[in-house]
């Protein structure tokens, strides 16, 4: 079709050098492939949406140093009431934990769906909150009711007896399309009652891969001298002015208090990022691009190199600029084609590895053949240099002595 | 011989500046890749204490449930002991040195000084603590062994909360506030930033951050303070009533960690008779209701029992290998193409009385000495890789709370043992590449290349 | 042939080959060097020319510009009465491989490929069928003699036998004329001898054939020679 002569053949004859050259692009494939699948997936992980309206939210924690007095409940019922007042405030509730921080003041339990304890332990991320917290969240009730003031208990004093679950946890507990509601669940000696289960979020301690399988108890927090108010407003703009109010107000009437974790939602999702994992493999794999267009440029370069007399000989012959150029492409994109289909086979090998090793789920097929793609761009791009090179070979070498 | 052969080679290299660049390029990429995909697995590998390991042990018990072994360490031992047990396990006098080491966070500030409080996180430890990890005072020393029997409000800063509340002044002798309660400083510690997590090698693999401030153990039973540790509880249906703080000096959860250490053999062995007993002693008061179980670990001992743990972090170091492997092909395809187009020269060579061996020593040496270039610049391209990586850690931002976070720098740092590393790795690549080009071209018969092509 | 008949064929015979003071200047940034200076030969149908000249006489340059492997300064030349002035490259190429047979000193075979699919290749840059290629390399290599060697690749090849492909490869394409440049400068005499027996029997059944040569005994086998001094042809014999 391209009235060129043979390029398949002489490859035949070159074996080690399309073996060699074969082989480097397999494994480039296969590391670039799946590199970039890895960074691909952190990526979105980090831009997907958190499942709570971190847009409105913001999280105080505030503390009193132990010998004053504490915050009793009155105290923190009366500031949530204060706060809510508030300009620009929506709603205000007390929660334990700061949502979507990974480090700070997580508590974790596992939960029975029987009582014999010999079935398999659920893990879960507990939280306890007062009635209008899932609200505020901005989590949705898939099912059953929401928390009302009776079902509050407070802390070392009672327990509650109910609790709302995440969907991810009321599968994880019961199966997919089994009702949660009604059911009851143990945790070492005591029970729940699940009355409520709401849409899932990334949790107070965001893992890659996982919806966070929470469990919400109604309960006041009387202890440690730590009250943490979430607090929706009514745009994300207004947040700044309500943390300033929302500071003086809590240091006029906690003189000794110290206030931290005033943070907007939204902002600590950049503060979970693993930017030394990103910026190692984002660094590999630039690295790793590089050096494959310049190894795969510079073997094309001297396969042209070598065969100048070769090439001005065909010039002689009759082959035109053109011609010579898709020669040289078009050799280059057979070993290309012969290395990328072993490196699609490792990379699937690879990916498979780490999908048994790690937590990232394994390389889709249409992610790979676009990755296969560029890359096949990537190598006669690399070889478009010498092959343009090529084209300006003299014919005359052809007579030339070399 | 050798140097004829060397200039000859050097020669060569000079004749195609191109081709040696790429060459030397591609194989400084690979081993700065491999070299820096293998640092955090050396670093994390790394042993501060290791001359220790001979002394230093963390004591580890079966204190779990009856039903179920703990699971979260690899030898099913939990890390951590309870008040009660820790008490018991730190009275008694056989060892050379014992600490226990728990954590705690709160607002500290100076008196002296109207500024906001900061928020801090310490270690509450025996004043033994000091000399069993090796930490060293700037200004000061370790408490009295009084204050580690009977509570004295007695504070040890370190080097960066000594900073923020002093200046970085010589602060012994004055007092700070923390959680409204008044301390004197007795001593300021060096920070230490160790690539492993030394004391806390049973509950992490990764490092952690130096505790700003360390107060006497006996604090416990004085203060009420909420332990900023992991706190587990194994099923215990008895009473300890309800409050909040009282039930955790007497119940069986865990949140104190044990270390001891040994002047020898022999009093490594009194103690282990004296574990037994006291399990043995307690399981008549219904503790302890599984097997006799426990151990006394080293930091180094630790580290072998949790292998797979660091086995796990081995991914990036194959990726580091691949990459090495790819570039190692590219070194070897261009080596025998350079090669190939010197065979005239070859059979000038062998027809003018060069034999086999000299030739193969020639290009042998030829792709030895680029390997060596590349290993120079693999250093300074790992250099700068690490460099780059700590400076993205260390932009990451701070949490609000103003804790500290772990610098993950330390396990970015480049040091002799990696440039060694680099340097063998990239000589090694380029002589197993040179040899089949090598062989290839010593193969040569005399005469083809004689006749004009 | 006697003299009558190659008179005749010369009479009517049409011109295959026409340079008309053709110049070719070779500038540096110091000098300029005139490689060939208002040169001018013509050569008709079933002719064989044998140009000779010292070294530097022009004699590559004239090579250069015949086979259109170079341009020209000034001057006409009609390749088979095609004005080969302001044409691009691919006319030029389409030119070459359609009009002009080469025939090079070192062979210049492509080692990788064997005896059939090097005498090919010109044919391939012609976008002819499948079919036709096969008869016409069949013949090509029948008229060398050497059909049992299609298979063979030029490194498996006495240099005789290479040069001998190298000349099918160039009469494959029926060219206008054939360009051999030192044809057997690499051979040594017997073989030599082969391969200029093999291209007076081509000329015989009718090619053309222009020979750059130094051998001047070679030279006095061909009906005309033609010898370049500085640029410029000085003598012209014709050998009947």
């Amino acid at each position: 079709m391209f009235s060129l002569p043979p390029v398949l053949k002489p490859l035949l004859r070159k074996k080690l050098t399309v073996v060699l050259l074969g082989l480097q692009i397999a494994l480039i494939t296969m590391l670039i492939s799946n590199l970039a699948h890895i960074l691909n997936e952190m990526d979105n992980y980090y831009k997907s949406p958190t499942g709570i309206d971190d847009k409105h939210l913001l999280c105080f924690t505030l503390r009193n140093p132990s010998g004053t007095k504490g915050i009793a409940l009155a105290d923190g019922l009366r500031d949530l009431e204060k706060i809510k007042a508030i300009p620009g405030v929506v709603d205000v509730a007390s929660v334990d934990a700061t949502p979507l921080d990974h480090e700070y003041n997580l508590k974790t339990g596992s939960f029975n769906t029987s009582l014999e304890q010999n079935n398999e332990q659920i893990a879960f991320v507990r939280s306890n909150v007062s009635p209008n917290a899932l609200d505020t969240l901005g989590l949705r009730l898939l099912a059953g009711r929401k928390f009302e003031s009776s079902d509050m208990a407070f802390t070392y004093k009672s327990y509650p007896q109910v609790t709302i679950i995440t969907r991810a946890l009321a599968t994880a507990l019961f199966g997919e399309n089994n009702n949660a509601i009604g059911k009851m669940v143990y945790e070492k000696d005591k029970q729940y009652e699940i009355i409520g289960v709401v849409s899932d979020w990334k949790g107070f301690a965001p893992q890659i891969y996982r919806f966070e399988s929470t469990a919400f108890f109604p309960e006041y927090n009387e202890i440690n001298n730590e009250f943490r108010y979430l607090i929706r407003t009514h745009s994300p703009e207004v947040r700044s002015v309500v943390i300033q109010a929302v500071e003086q107000y809590l240091m006029h009437q906690y003189p000794q208090g110290l206030i931290f974790y005033a943070d907007k939602l939204d902002a600590i999702v950049n503060k979970y990022m693993n930017r030394g994992t990103l910026a190692l493999l984002k660094l590999i794999t630039l690295i790793l691009t590089l050096a494959s267009i310049i190894a795969i440029a510079g073997q094309a370069y001297f396969s042209v190199h070598q065969r100048r007399k070769q090439l001005g000989v065909l010039r002689a012959l009759g082959a035109t600029r053109t011609k010579l150029i898709a020669q040289i492409l078009l050799e280059n994109a057979a070993i290309v084609s012969v290395g990328l289909s072993l490196g699609v086979a490792l990379a699937m090998l690879l990916s498979h590895f780490f999908y048994k090793t790690t937590e990232i789920v394994a390389l889709s097929p249409w992610f790979l053949l676009t990755t296969a793609c560029g890359i096949f761009a990537i190598c006669l791009l690399s070889a478009a240099i010498p092959a343009l090179q090529a084209g300006k070979i003299s014919p005359s070498l052809a007579t030339r002595t070399l | 011989m050798f140097w004829y052969q060397y200039q000859l080679a050097l020669r060569s290299i000079r004749k195609t500046p191109i081709l040696s660049c790429v060459m030397i390029f591609i194989l400084a990429t690979g081993v700065a890749v491999t070299t820096i995909c293998y640092t955090h697995y050396h670093h994390l590998k790394k042993n501060p204490l290791a001359h220790k390991d001979e002394h230093l042990f963390l004591l580890q018990t079966d204190s779990w449930d009856e039903k179920t072994q703990y699971e979260r360490t690899p030898n099913h031992l939990p890390p951590l002991h309870s008040y009660r047990d820790s008490v018991a396990l730190l009275a008694s006098d056989i060892p050379l040195r014992k600490t226990a080491i728990t954590k705690w966070g709160g607002s500290m500030h100076n008196p002296e000084i109207q500024q906001k409080a900061i928020f801090v996180r310490g270690n509450i430890v025996t004043r033994d603590f000091f000399a069993m990890f090796e930490r060293e005072f700037i200004y000061g020393g370790a408490w009295n062994a009084i204050a580690d029997q009977q509570f004295q409000n007695v504070i040890i800063l370190n080097e960066d909360v000594n900073q923020k509340l002093f200046s970085g002044d010589n602060s012994i002798g004055k007092s700070v506030m923390y959680e409204n309660i008044q301390y004197q400083v007795v001593g300021v510690t060096k920070k230490v930033q160790h690539s492993n997590p030394t004391y806390d090698i049973a509950q992490f693999r990764w490092p952690q951050p130096d505790a700003q401030f360390y107060i006497p153990f006996s604090v416990i039973k004085a203060a009420e303070f909420g332990a900023w540790t992991r706190y587990e509880c194994p099923q215990d249906l008895r009473d300890y009533g309800s409050h909040w703080y009282q039930p955790r000096l007497i119940n069986s959860c865990i949140w104190i960690g044990l270390w001891y250490e040994f002047a020898g053999e022999e009093q490594k062995h009194q103690f282990e008779n004296f574990v037994r007993n006291y399990i043995q002693d307690q399981k008549k008061a219904g503790n302890y209701p599984r097997p006799i179980r426990f151990a006394l670990s080293s930091i180094g001992d630790y580290m072998q029992l949790n292998q797979q743990g660091y086995d796990e972090d081995k991914t990036t170091i194959y990726i580091g290998f691949f990459t090495l492997l790819v570039c190692t092909l590219n070194f070897v395809a261009l080596l025998l193409a350079k090669f190939m187009r010197a065979l005239p020269e070859s059979g000038v060579r062998r027809a003018l009385g060069a034999n086999r061996r000299v030739i193969f020593a020639q290009h042998l040496i030829e792709s030895t000495t680029l390997g060596s270039i590349a290993a120079v610049l693999g250093m300074l391209m790992t250099f700068a890789g690490l460099l780059y990586l700590q400076l993205v850690w260390k932009s990451a931002p701070a949490p609000s709370s103003g804790l500290p976070v772990q610098d993950n720098t330390v396990l970015m740092e480049p040091d002799f043992y990696l440039m060694t590393v680099c340097v063998l790795t990239a000589i090694a690549a380029s002589i197993c590449a040179g040899l089949y080009p090598a062989w290839r071209a010593c193969k040569v018969p005399a005469a083809n290349y004689l006749k004009i092509q | 042939m006697n003299q009558a008949q190659i008179k005749q064929q010369a009479e009517t015979a049409k011109t295959m080959f026409a340079m008309e003071n053709i110049s070719k200047v070779y500038r540096t940034e110091l000098i300029e060097t005139h490689a060939l200076r208002d040169f001018t030969l013509q050569v008709n149908e079933g002719e064989f020319v044998a140009i000779t000249g010292p070294s530097g006489s022009g004699k590559t340059t004239f090579l250069n510009i015949a086979g259109l492997l170079e341009t020209y300064s000034s001057g006409h030349y009609f390749l088979d009465g095609v004005n080969t002035r302001d044409l691009n490259d691919k006319q030029l190429s389409h030119l070459r491989n359609t009009k002009i047979g080469f025939v090079f000193q070192g062979f210049n075979l492509i080692p990788d490929l064997n005896a059939y699919d090097n005498i090919e290749v010109p044919l391939r840059y012609r976008n002819m069928n499948r079919s036709e290629r096969k008869d016409r390399v069949q013949q090509a290599l029948a008229r060398v003699g050497l059909e049992s060697r299609a298979k063979h690749f030029p490194a498996q090849l006495s240099g005789g036998q290479q040069q001998r492909i190298a000349v099918a490869r160039a009469i494959a394409g029926s060219p206008a004329f054939i360009l051999a440049d030192e044809p057997t400068g690499n051979l040594d005499s017997l073989m030599a001898r082969q391969v200029m027996e093999l291209l007076e029997n081509i000329n015989d059944q009718g090619t053309t054939i222009i020979m750059v040569t130094h051998d001047q005994d070679l030279a006095r086998r061909t009906q005309r020679h033609v010898q370049i001094i500085d640029g410029q042809v000085t003598e012209m014999f014709k050998h009947f």
